[in-house]
């Protein structure tokens, strides 16, 4: 309005723009097609007209243009670009790696940096507390040294290998896709990203606990120089063994199938893990030997067996067959090496084209699906909070990050299934154990509107309604818990023993999720942390400065629940009287209730009027 | 009905010590084809998350369809339909299913919903891939599947930004019948783009943005003034030669410091 009525020939000059807002000469009766025609010869290309380039354009001959051009510019990038970097890569990735640590804590602000901080106090203690555990080897009868060094070698090249999977250590250089562009083949890429690796939390409580181990394993004698060399070569086999499968999963998920498939292989190994842990764990408790039979073998013919073995060996005095075990150890070591340079190659010249957002029409299957609401959730209403409890329960299942999560949460049912499975009526108590599991499930609404992220935008920009929107993710939330729980409670229940128990479990469920997601519906608009996607380490839920952003209010929110929880949950193991559990029943599901809809309540009051923040909050670049 | 279907009045937005957006005032009439355009980091985009009430201004009052949208934001965005530039959607939805959704959240019916996604997949050609994640979408497909998100609940005034960028020519026809369409049926459409060509063909509107000020606006063939809107653009922001002779090795030649 105001603008036309200022403007009465329709050309509004800025009011205090820099540029002058004439050029005005054209004169009107523009607007005839035939102008456009007129002015063919592009405006830019004034900027490159060739008598004003202070004669750069006489070269450019037919013929010898290109071989002059292209040969000095080649030189240029040799001498420029790919000089620095082949004299000395391992120093340049280093640096590049440290720089990334750097930018990554001025990104995640201070309270990423405490945290950050803590984990590496962590990483020490934790690290002096297995080294100084690992100095008392000294003491052991040497014939077990052996034993211990496998078990010892082998948690610790599981851990380097699965961390960076499930996202415990990650950082740009783990993905080759962004080493493409370097002017570095393999061989040179090698070295250095080993040493990259070695850099962190993970390096240096590998490195502590090591200067335990050669304390501990180290016999006193000339064999000592084998045990160091092994212990060295078990180092490097564990970080080129972590390097090795990172690449070799990048190079599975070059496409978004593969990415899926890739993303799941990480809870399965954990998975693995788990029941193995569990199964050691059985035999400890009967008072079995731990390393024998199966476990034994397991840990013989991991990478990190023969180096533990020869450790074991000059520990009794045998060097020779020390040494013997040492090329095992040594082969393993160049095997990896050579299997991940070859992967390495390959992923850093295979293009990620055929994949990525787009492995469209053109290849790819793709999955088809007709409706948003599940069949079997008729009962979801067809309003904005059903919608939102609609696609949060199919991204629960299509996402692969939150099916990789969710499938993490079947773990503790599993395991005992598998561990007690054939031992019927050995521990009624282990049917608590998905009553537990609504704590982690539970946790996982303290960033609800995390996991869409910048996404959000299409709720913000259809009205502001976060009573709906949360109501809908707490919905969909209850929807997971009670199909988990109807299946995990009976099989758990058949498996232990547990059916007297099947009601209290089911109470104590029902005060933990209330509880948890009540919480986690303030947290949710309180501290909101955008979960983006991450490029640089699919296995990870963002990068280092997101998961680090999750700690502190994780931690108070698990104290809070925890303070609120404990009390029902002695409660629940102690009375078996079925009229006390009765009782303790309802005034869980009344607690559980009014702990949700408090949490409901405090969280819209909060978010009420703050929308755009909200919203800035999960998009935190917001450019011009 | 207001005079104007958009009246941003005196918008500034600034990050830390940058002014994105300043002073900004702007009238633009109903029916309205209008375009926006500006060099990178004009505040393009910022004055259309605040025209949207995605982003709220430091000051300023926005009015659209007669609305204050800072005062009544839901009222506001009942009328006016958003497609930002790169669209985050919840690509792990097929196109169908985003559409369902998106009207869901308008509290709208549900039949009224499933019928007009019928159209609007039909119109723009994503009939085929309806029941594909959006995930599997091209660039181009990602757009219109965005534009349907934005034209479902039949908004008088659509905001767009960049809906052009990376949309392959076909797709960007699509676009361009609908939207010409969609303001001959009397709603105002604004975007902004990068592209001249295209503004200068669709638009009877322009506003150039330049380091977050309004620095020509008016009708199209006022605002060219006997020149293309490219010479225009480039004379009104002042763009100089920044190589100046400086990448002379690109040619061949030698510098003092190879």
């Amino acid at each position: 309005m105001a603008g036309r009525a200022a403007d009465p020939v329709g050309v509004t000059p800025s009011p205090g723009g820099g540029a002058p807002a004439g050029g005005g000469a054209g004169g009107s009766g523009a607007g005839e097609p035939s102008e456009r025609e007129r002015s063919a010869s592009p405006p830019f290309s004034l900027r490159w007209r060739p008598d004003s380039g202070r004669g750069r354009n006489e070269k450019r001959q037919p013929g010898g243009a290109g071989q002059a051009g292209g040969g000095s510019a080649g030189g240029a990038g040799r001498r420029g670009v790919g000089g620095p970097w082949r004299r000395s890569p391992v120093r340049l990735l280093v640096r590049l790696k440290l720089a990334l640590v750097r930018g990554g804590l001025q990104a995640v602000g201070i309270r990423g940096r405490i945290a950050f901080g803590v984990a590496w106090v962590f990483a020490v203690c934790f690290g002096l507390l297995a080294g100084v555990g690992l100095t008392a080897v000294r003491v052991a009868p040497p014939e077990r040294v052996g034993d211990i060094a496998l078990m010892a070698f082998a948690v610790l090249f599981l851990g380097w290998v699965l961390g960076p999977l499930l996202g415990v250590a990650s950082d740009a250089t783990m993905d080759p896709d962004r080493l493409a562009l370097l002017p570095l083949g393999p061989r040179q890429l090698i070295p250095g990203l080993l040493a990259t690796s070695a850099v962190g939390f993970g390096g240096l409580f590998t490195l502590v606990v090591l200067a335990g181990a050669v304390v501990g394993f180290v016999p006193l004698s000339g064999a000592a120089v084998v045990t160091v060399a092994a212990i060295a070569v078990l180092f490097a086999t564990c970080v080129t063994g972590s390097r090795l499968a990172v690449t070799a999963l990048s190079g599975l998920a070059r496409t978004r199938r593969g990415k899926d498939v890739a993303v799941a292989v990480a809870p399965l190994l954990a998975l693995a893990f788990n029941v193995g842990l569990q199964l050691l764990s059985r035999r400890a408790g009967e008072g079995r030997a731990v390393l024998t039979g199966w476990p034994r073998l397991v840990a013989e013919l991991l990478p990190s067996g023969p180096a533990a073995l020869s450790v074991g060996a000059a520990r009794q005095g045998h060097v020779v067959v020390a040494l013997a075990w040492l090329a095992p150890a040594a082969g393993v070591l160049v095997g990896a090496g050579w299997l991940w340079g070859v992967l390495l190659e390959r992923v850093l010249t295979v293009a990620e084209g055929r994949g990525g957002k787009a492995d469209t029409a053109a290849g790819a299957r793709p999955r088809r699906s007709k409706d948003l609401f599940p069949r079997l959730l008729p009962f979801l209403p067809r309003t904005r909070m059903g919608a939102v409890a609609a696609k949060d329960l199919r991204m629960t299942w299509r996402d692969p990050r939150l099916r990789a999560t969710y499938a993490a949460l079947v773990f503790p049912v599993l395991a005992p299934i598998f561990v007690y499975g054939g031992h019927s009526r050995v521990e009624p108590a282990l049917v608590f154990i998905p009553a537990g599991v609504m704590l982690p499930l539970g946790l996982q609404s303290l960033n609800e509107l995390g996991i869409d992220g910048a996404r959000y935008w299409t709720n913000v920009a259809a009205g502001d309604d976060i009573k709906a929107d949360l109501l809908g993710k707490n919905l969909a939330r209850a929807v997971v818990g009670s199909g988990f729980l109807v299946v995990a409670l009976p099989l758990l229940a058949a498996a232990t023993g547990g059916w007297s128990r099947l009601p209290a479990a089911l109470g104590l469920a029902a005060v933990i999720l209330g509880i948890t997601v009540g919480t986690g519906n303030i947290a949710s608009v309180a501290v909101p942390v955008p979960i983006p996607e991450s490029r640089t380490n699919m296995w990870s839920s963002g990068s280092m400065g997101q998961g680090l952003a999750l700690l502190g209010p994780t931690l108070l929110a698990m104290i809070v629940d925890g303070t609120m929880i404990v009390p029902f949950a002695i409660a629940s193991f102690l009375v078996h009287d079925p009229r006390w559990v009765a009782a303790l029943i309802v005034a869980e599901v009344a607690a559980g209730a009014g702990a949700w809809r408090a949490g409901l309540a405090i969280g819209v009051r909060r978010a009420r009027g703050r929308m755009p923040e909200l919203l800035e909050a999960l998009s935190p670049r917001v450019s011009g | 009905m207001a005079a104007e279907a958009i009246s941003l009045i005196g918008l500034r937005k600034s990050f830390g010590s940058k002014v994105a957006v300043a002073d900004l005032t702007l009238s633009i009439p109903h029916g309205s084809f209008y375009g926006l355009v500006g060099p990178n980091g004009a505040g393009k985009s910022t004055t259309l998350k605040m025209a949207t009430a995605l982003l709220r201004p430091d000051r300023g009052q926005v009015v659209v369809d007669g609305i204050d949208v800072w005062r009544d934001p839901s009222a506001a965005k009942a009328r006016m339909g958003i497609l930002p530039e790169e669209p985050r959607l919840f690509d792990r939805l097929s196109g169908r299913e985003l559409l369902t959704y998106t009207g869901l959240l308008r509290n709208m019916d549900p039949g009224v919903v499933a019928q007009r996604a019928g159209d609007l997949l039909d119109v723009l050609g994503l009939a085929e891939a309806a029941t594909t994640m959006v995930v599997d979408y091209s660039q181009g497909m990602r757009k219109k599947i965005g534009l349907a998100c934005a034209l479902l609940h039949a908004p008088r005034v659509l905001f767009l930004d960049e809906p052009f960028e990376s949309v392959d020519p076909v797709s960007a026809r699509t676009i361009r019948d609908v939207l010409t369409d969609l303001t001959d049926s009397g709603a105002t459409v604004v975007f902004s783009s990068h592209v001249m060509e295209t503004v200068e063909r669709l638009c009877d509107r322009v506003g150039i943005l330049h380091q977050g000020r309004l620095v020509a606006d008016g009708l199209t063939h006022k605002v060219r003034a006997g020149r293309t809107l490219e010479e225009a653009f480039v004379q009104l922001v002042g763009a100089t030669d920044t190589t100046e002779g400086r990448l002379g090795w690109l040619a061949g030649q030698q510098t003092p410091s190879a």
